[in-house]
């Protein structure tokens, strides 16, 4: 494989990795799904019923279902469009149908395709399906997936054809990739350490795929194993750092995030210092909010315990502090200026005088911030259990400022999950704001609340016109 | 033919709270519920987003969140030998349409009721003796007690999120509350909001006039908060656009903050739009609701089967279908028989405009409940028996908002227009506040509702006529207490450079706006013979009906109806889930 074609394969897989971005959460709404998806109660019930239900699970922590189910598409039927400038992609039906799924291949052809992205008829896998990450799991969790998939209702829907064009097509290129990067073999124990974070690290690096979006990688997009989880940024979203320690050019890592409110992150994609942007409302939508709270304490754990040192990804050897809470003196930044007293006594400067030029001393990007954000955010501590605090908010404290930018521009929206079926949203910006006021008010929300020295705070408004192309904001509507 | 929809186990008409509560609670017990609603579906995002939400003349003036008069309104007229015509603009009161009803344009004002308003007339004839009422006035007990609903507004509270300073928990008076209200199992859920320096003023004043103020209960939500569903309501951001409005921060109580994230995923859950009900079928014998005959979006009729019917529109649309389904007697105002209609009440305003020199009030700052109240002159507080009325009201001071086109005060002097009008708004805008007064509303022989003979609305059914007039009793009552209110005005500190007094004259006036508290028609009571409904808002005649909303109110007290109506609706519920459900029928 040249280099050439290389760079191209690489092009392209982020464009794959990026498309898992978009399944269906535009139903403000949607109606809660059991664990046990597509298995009849019969099946449950039947002697295989305790390993259908760990299949299952197994299941929604490796999330098969976000990709393999088609929007408004019957579940693991496939169908699901990655789409590329190169063509697009469908994910396969992995239902028991013996003509259009996998009823007539066997558990080890499923177990190599699984562990090694190899399918029944030797024909190499797109490494979107993350069997790089999948090797890790154990034989008996390979049984559970196997003997679920078995049980899930068949489905006649033929796969469709990818139509990607030359050399993406040729899917025989993948198996060079795999002997470069498929470090095949499952995952093992630690025994210095507890069980709960041996289950932790088993379920973020097997079945939860977490690296396959917080790992960066290579140029041949492998992840770099030694830059384990220190955060990647694909087509404008950033996934952030997770471990904590030297290099703070990114998110200060979940170190001193308290676990309860990981797991609350996890649950219902909103804790006090963060909300959920970007793959991770799918991540959580589609799969983390199924876990168990033990699970997710595990992997709590396990994450709480990544550190940075001398330029890799290490586990502590202490016991990691929990921060209760963020403390108040960091919570609450006072405002640069006399702006409160401004307005208490009624006089802002008049919105006609043109922003950054110190009236009322006042800088432009505190006005914008007064204007815009502060209602709910307040002094950048946010409001616990509604808004997200700014301080310590890895939107704002990581250096590529992708995310703080697209929120901006596009809103958000939460997540709805069983837990929490609150749909809390952040109205958009991209209609009111010009690129100019979007790279002020970054620079601004970084500098202040990022606790970045204002050199490195600087958000650029071309910086604002690249992502702005990406999001297509609704119109606003002319009667307003 | 009508389209003909397959049974459902409960359909609900309209889909603002009282429906949203029952759909929530019976969804709860694996029935099949159907919600239909005439107008559009709203959401919070994106039809509250901020700042587009913040746009007064579309929403303020020109009523984009209610009901379109060009399809259906109500005709009106003071007295019964007039002609009734209808009103075509909002003005008195402001009907809703859509997802969330009036709830999504309200301020959040979340009274109780005192003990003694659900035995008013008892309580009336006790203390004054029979001979205090006047011939025509139709007050009547409820036929629930506090005691009875208290657990069921505690509940409603913590539907709500609501912020304030309890008075009585469990006998014990706590310090800054409201003495006079009712005893309370538990305090709000939330702390009181922040108070302003209008309604600081107020409060000292007040004090100085020998009164007891306290933080009015609000539904804007003082602070994050989860409520008994589990949905997550944000703290209130004072932004000032409550009222006419909807709340784009899910601070404010409605339907769709505090239920519909918990409600909408339910597979046995269904909401169809755009369906106005027509009729509430009848079986042949006209004991038994069969379901509702509706117009669907596309112009068809459609009938829906349904066990239970739980009638859930505004107060004033409840009694227009209960007339034209033909459900109970209509009331004969010559005769005095009949129910369905009678003792319609609204509220009785008076108001004292306070004018200083420099202070700063900041009145966009505000929230729709934000204020300052004192309850010493409210319907069972003090001795009416040398006043010769009946009623009261609470005082308050609101900073609701400083929107430029309807909160806005000048002096009398200042006119309506001109130089001297603008230079005495520049002036007053942030240097003025008023005193509101609150009042009750009776019930009289010649105030009620009915079918208009003339008007039908666009679906061919006869308008509902309303018939209404102050009487001496309630001015009276309006003039005592706005006087109270000038003496407030009066203790203020700074000076006040100038106070006006509005006192309301009669004849009623349905142009200006005054409250969106329209009662009765279908009220409830002990006694089949003078009540539509029981304490379970069932209908005595029609026992799989139930009518919950503040048309099920004999009177109307002085303090704003929603959280008695919420508080009856989750009484009604209590009733239907513990009871009805087992054994279908009257539940009382």
């Amino acid at each position: 494989m040249g280099q050439h074609t290389l760079s191209w394969m690489t092009a392209l897989l982020v464009l794959l990795l990026a498309g898992a971005a978009t399944s269906a959460l535009a139903q403000q709404y949607s109606q809660a799904e059991p664990v046990e998806l597509a298995v009849s109660a019969e099946a449950l019930d039947s002697a295989d019923g305790d390993t259908i239900r760990r299949g299952a699970y197994l299941a929604r922590a490796a999330d098969c279902t976000a990709c393999h189910t088609a929007s408004d598409g019957p579940p693991y039927a496939g169908g699901f469009a990655f789409e590329t400038p190169f063509g697009t992609l469908y994910s396969s039906n992995i239902t028991p149908d013996a003509e259009h799924g996998i009823g007539d291949w066997t558990q080890a052809e499923f177990t190599t395709a699984l562990r090694q992205g190899v399918g029944k008829d030797g024909k190499h896998l797109y490494p979107a399906m993350p069997y790089t990450a999948y090797t890790h799991l154990s034989d008996e969790d390979v049984e559970a997936l196997w003997t679920y998939f078995q049980h899930v209702e068949p489905q006649a829907v033929p796969n469709k054809r990818n139509e990607l064009m030359w050399p993406f097509s040729w899917r025989a290129a993948m198996w060079g990739w795999n002997l470069l990067f498929l470090d095949d073999g499952r995952f093992e124990p630690d025994p210095q350490q507890s069980d709960r974070w041996n289950r932790g690290a088993y379920l973020v690096t097997g079945p939860g795929h977490c690296g396959s979006c917080h790992t960066p990688r290579n140029l041949a997009m492998a992840r770099k194993t030694d830059q384990a989880f220190m955060g990647h940024s694909i087509q404008g979203w950033h996934a952030p750092r997770l471990p904590a320690g030297e290099g703070t050019s990114d998110a200060p890592g979940l170190a001193d995030w308290p676990e309860n409110e990981i797991v609350q992150f996890l649950q219902t994609g909103a804790a006090s210092r963060s909300a959920a942007t970007g793959t991770m409302k799918e991540a959580i939508h589609d799969s983390l909010q199924y876990l168990t709270e033990d699970d997710l304490r595990a992997i709590a754990t396990y994450l709480k315990s990544l550190r940075y040192e001398d330029g890799e990804t290490v586990i502590a050897t202490a016991p990691t502090g929990d921060n209760s809470g963020l403390s108040p003196s960091v919570a609450s930044r006072p405002a640069q200026s006399g702006t409160a007293q401004a307005i208490r006594i009624g006089k802002m400067p008049p919105p006609a005088v043109p922003i950054g030029d110190g009236h009322g001393g006042v800088t432009a990007g505190e006005r914008l911030f007064m204007d815009n954000c502060q209602a709910c955010h307040l002094q950048g501590q946010g409001m616990p259990g509604a808004f997200p605090a700014l301080v310590n908010n890895s939107a704002t404290a990581q250096d590529d400022p992708s995310n703080l930018i697209k929120v901006i521009l596009q809103g958000a929206q939460g997540v709805q999950t069983q837990q929490d079926p609150t749909v809390l949203t952040m109205p958009d910006f991209a209609w009111r704001l010009n690129d100019k006021q979007v790279a002020t008010l970054a620079s601004y929300v970084r500098e202040r609340f990022g606790e970045r020295a204002p050199e490195r705070a600087q958000v650029s408004p071309e910086q604002v016109a690249e992502l702005r192309e990406q999001v297509h904001p609704p119109e606003p509507d002319a009667g307003h | 033919m009508a389209i003909k929809k397959k049974p459902v186990d409960v359909v609900c008409i309209g889909f603002g709270m009282t429906s949203s509560i029952a759909a929530q609670e019976l969804t709860e017990d694996g029935l099949e519920v159907v919600a239909l609603e005439r107008g559009p579906w709203r959401n919070t995002d994106p039809d509250f987003a901020y700042p587009q939400i913040m746009d007064e003349l579309k929403y303020g003036i020109r009523h984009e969140l209610q009901q379109d008069l060009s399809q259906s309104t109500l005709t009106f007229r003071n007295k019964r030998d007039q002609t009734a015509l209808p009103m075509r603009h909002l003005g008195s009161f402001l009907l809703g349409t859509g997802v969330g009803g009036a709830m999504v344009h309200w301020n959040g004002q979340t009274w109780r009721g005192m003990p003694d308003d659900f035995r008013y007339r008892s309580w009336a004839i006790e203390r004054y003796g029979e001979d205090f009422l006047p011939d025509d006035m139709t007050i009547q007990d409820w036929g629930i007690s506090y005691e009875e609903l208290e657990p069921h507004y505690l509940r409603f509270e913590r539907l709500c999120g609501i912020s304030g300073q309890a008075g009585s928990v469990n006998g014990e008076f706590q310090e800054g509350g409201n003495p006079f209200a009712g005893d309370r199992s538990a305090p709000f859920p939330l702390p009181p909001l922040k108070r302003v320096n209008a309604t600081n003023i107020f409060d000292d004043a007040a004090k100085k006039a020998g009164m007891h103020p306290f933080p009015v209960p609000a539904a804007n939500a003082s602070a994050p908060y989860t409520n008994l569903y589990g949905v997550r309501m944000g703290g209130c951001t004072f932004c000032g656009f409550c009222e006419r409005f909807g709340c784009y921060n899910n601070s404010k109580a409605s339907p769709q903050a505090c239920i519909h994230p918990v409600l909408m995923p339910k597979p046995n859950f269904e909401l169809r739009t755009g369906c106005q009900v027509t009729h509430i079928l009848l079986a042949d014998d006209g004991k038994r609701a069969t379901g509702v005959r509706y117009v669907d979006p596309d112009g068809q009729i459609v009938e829906q089967p349904a066990d239970l019917v739980i009638c859930g529109a505004y107060a004033v649309h409840n009694v227009q279908l209960l007339l034209n389904s033909g459900i109970g007697e209509p009331y004969n105002p010559e005769t005095g028989s009949g129910n369905v209609g009678r003792n319609y009440a609204y509220q009785t305003m008076g108001s004292v405009d306070v004018y200083f020199d420099d202070e700063i009030m900041n009145p966009f700052v505000g929230a729709g409940a934000l204020g300052q109240a004192v309850f010493d002159w409210q319907t069972a507080a003090f001795d009416h028996s040398e006043h010769g009325f009946l009623g009261g009201a609470y005082l308050v001071t609101w900073q609701t908002g400083g929107r430029p086109i309807n909160q806005t005060r000048t002096p009398e002097a200042a006119g309506k227009w001109g130089g001297q009008w603008k230079q005495a708004l520049a002036k007053s805008y942030n240097s003025s506040l008023s005193i509101s007064s609150h009042g009750s509303s009776m019930a009289y022989k010649d105030c009620y509702l009915d079918l208009d003979p003339t008007y039908k609305d666009a679906f061919g059914q006869p308008l509902l006529r309303m018939t209404f007039d102050f009487h001496d009793n309630d001015l009276k009552m309006s003039e005592f207490t706005t006087n109270k209110a000038e003496k407030i005005a009066q203790a203020m500190s700074p000076t006040p450079r100038l106070i006006e007094k509005n006192l309301r004259k009669g004849p009623y006036d349905i142009v200006p706006y005054q409250t969106t508290h329209n009662t009765g028609g279908a009220i409830m009571g002990d006694d089949p013979a003078t009540s539509v409904v029981n304490k379970y808002m069932q209908v005595w005649d029609v026992p799989n009906l139930f009518v919950p909303g503040a048309s099920a109110f004999p009177q109307n007290f002085g303090v704003n109806p929603t959280s008695t109506l919420g508080a009856l609706t989750y009484f009604m519920i209590d009733g239907i889930r513990s009871r009805y459900l087992d054994a279908p029928g009257l539940l009382v």
